[in-house]
């Protein structure tokens, strides 16, 4: 079925007039890696009964641009516009330097809305894959997402991570000068930004199910900080923790069944582990130091920051025989650790000549590699395909959040349009 | 504990015994000439109604200082130890909670750098060593309520060596 030219020029026009509609972070690209994949995805076209709802096409591209191991060909520098393989001139591509190319097809059958795609290698004149999705008119940008999955998986080898969503906290002062918190879940893009809770007190540490279902995290409504689960499908939330002194630091187990988490109630900071399904409390540290910030290895370890050497380090427990290994060494404040999902890197807070940065200790050689930088990184959280760290940090008078590869290099800004960003915490891999 | 805070409310009763006496007398003697009628209240003073208003004469001293000193006292960087120029301070505070058997907040806070959570716990730290200076001092330990906010309820805006500087403290507050 070829597509009369004319409809494909009225299907660009309608695509250069779209603005963007909602979300509040604008992504921009800091540094990228010197030699990126140069990829180009011309705008799909489009034959439908309503105007087209959402710009897919550039769903994807932005998408790719954002993990910084990716260029793509503008618009404007392409020669044609193919949306069928008949309609593919490999010379055209060529002749832009593009590596990778994608087309694609889009119909609808009512509120139904299908794509076909397809992903060739330009340097061997041959096509890569070709799929069918589908989604309902208003899911357009997740199928964007998901067709940006496939390419990045098909060109990188690592799971894409386009479908996954952020959780965080904005704050910002009123009118009256007052504080105002929200506890916000976004697409990963920044976009359908939802807020969950907002109050005039902190809210603090958002961490996500394994299921990605729930969120848990403090509050201090009333004044006092109290643990709280929110259930993000049914809207149930439940309060798990509120003892004298401090309610900090959840974080869920692997498994599902446990939080790590921080109570002060025996008089110091000191990590325990909560049994969701029974309530009962297990300590897990014992130390007059601060002991917070527990992060799950795998289900018998955590690791957690202690000042008990005087300064902040991290340290490493096994649950079953609480044997404790201290697995910093490098700089005198090393703090919030998160484990990689392979197990190979501890990404944290570390000062370097007296600024914050985020690191990345390489744990079968110690070596710590700085990845970001910026002054005042901290909150860092890790992609679930393990390739890009997220963190708080700040631009001018404004808390942002940014991006960079685990290995270094790529960064990646998101600038917010207002408030102080803070406390990115990523979602697992969402199955819906 | 127990002493001090029944020590306050003996003294909370006492005087609102005292002022309940003045006031019923005022309307009964409208005729009667002010000075006169003042000084035959001060002679029908018992020896309760003499110490409870000493002692609210040292509360009210004691509260003067204390709103002189201020509410707040700083820390150096990752450190909750209590500065020598934070002593005069706290002196005044624990003077008038013994005096006044009144209960305080101590909400711990910190600077922006670092890790969140950390600050929290080190703002928890913060406000247990003041609680525990105004302890040794002779206030009771269950007067006292510590609250951390970490690096979350700033006092001064901005990245700057200044800001951190103020909002690296503990705020009492009754």
């Amino acid at each position: 079925m070829k597509l009369p030219r004319s409809m494909v020029v009225v299907a660009l026009l309608v695509m250069s007039v779209f603005v963007r509609a909602d979300g509040d972070l604008i992504v921009e690209v800091t540094r990228g890696l010197d030699n990126p994949t140069r990829v180009a995805v011309v705008p799909f076209s489009w034959d439908g009964e309503y105007a087209m709802p959402v710009d897919v096409a550039q769903v994807v591209s932005d998408d790719l641009v954002r993990t910084g191991e990716f260029s793509t060909i503008s618009r404007n520098n392409m020669l044609s516009y193919p949306a069928f393989s008949h309609e593919v001139v490999m010379g055209d591509w060529r002749l832009v330097r593009a590596q990778y190319l994608v087309i694609g097809s889009m119909t609808t059958n009512g509120a139904t809305v299908n794509l076909e795609f397809s992903l060739y290698d330009v340097v061997r004149g041959r096509v890569v894959l070709t799929e069918r999705v589908s989604r309902t008119r208003t899911e357009l940008r997740d199928m964007g997402h998901q067709v940006a999955n496939i390419v990045y998986e098909a060109l990188t080898g690592f799971d894409g991570i386009f479908r996954t969503k952020i959780a965080y906290i904005r704050a910002e002062r009123d009118g009256l000068g007052e504080f105002v918190y929200r506890l916000i879940v976004a697409d990963q893009d920044g976009y359908n930004e939802r807020t969950l809770l907002r109050s005039r007190d902190p809210i603090m540490s958002p961490s996500w199910s394994p299921d990605g279902t729930e969120l848990v995290y403090v509050s201090f409504d009333g004044g006092r900080p109290a643990i709280y689960r929110q259930n993000l499908i049914t809207g149930q939330l439940t309060k798990l923790t509120e003892f004298q002194g401090l309610n900090s630091a959840p974080s869920w187990s692997p498994d599902g069944s446990r939080l790590a988490l921080v109570l002060s109630k025996d008089g110091d900071p000191e990590v325990y582990i909560l049994e969701l399904a029974s309530g009962r409390l297990q300590r897990v540290t014992h130390h007059y130091a601060i002991d917070t910030e527990p992060a799950w290895i795998d289900n018998n370890s955590l690791i957690f920051t202690s000042n008990r050497g005087g300064r902040p380090q991290i340290y490493k427990i096994l649950l079953d025989s609480g044997r404790l290994q201290r697995l910093t060494f490098s700089g005198d404040y090393n703090a919030r650790g998160r484990i990689s999902p392979d197990g190979k890197y501890l990404v944290m807070v570390h000062r370097e000549n007296g600024v914050f940065k985020i690191a990345a200790q390489d744990l079968a050689t110690s070596r710590v590699h700085v990845l970001t930088e910026t002054t005042l990184d901290e909150s860092p959280t890790i992609a679930p395909n393990g390739r890009v760290v997220m963190y708080a940090t700040r631009d001018g008078d404004q808390g942002i959040l940014s991006a960079v590869a685990i290995d270094g290099g790529v960064r990646v800004k998101l600038p917010a349009a207002q408030g102080d960003i803070r406390e990115p915490s990523w979602s697992p891999v969402l199955n819906n | 504990m127990a002493i001090s805070n029944t020590i306050g409310k003996l003294a909370g009763v006492a005087l609102t015994a005292a002022l309940f006496v003045g006031c019923a007398q005022t309307p009964d003697a409208p005729e009667v000439d002010e000075t006169q009628a003042n000084q035959e209240q001060v002679v029908q003073k018992t020896p309760e109604q003499i110490a409870a208003e000493e002692r609210q004469a040292r509360v009210d001293s004691a509260k003067a200082e204390v709103a002189n000193m201020g509410d707040t006292v700083f820390f150096d960087f990752d450190d909750s130890t209590i500065k020598s120029e934070s002593v005069t301070t706290l002196n005044a505070w624990a003077n008038y909670l013994k005096v006044s058997g009144d209960n305080a907040v101590i909400q711990g806070h910190t600077d922006e750098r670092g890790s969140r959570e950390y600050n929290i716990s080190l703002g928890e730290r913060r406000a247990n060593a003041v609680i525990g200076y105004l302890t040794s001092q002779g206030v009771e330990a269950s007067q006292l309520e510590a609250v951390s906010y970490g690096e979350e309820s700033p006092a001064v805006d901005g990245s700057n060596e200044y800001a951190w500087s103020r909002n690296r403290r503990a705020v009492l507050e009754l």
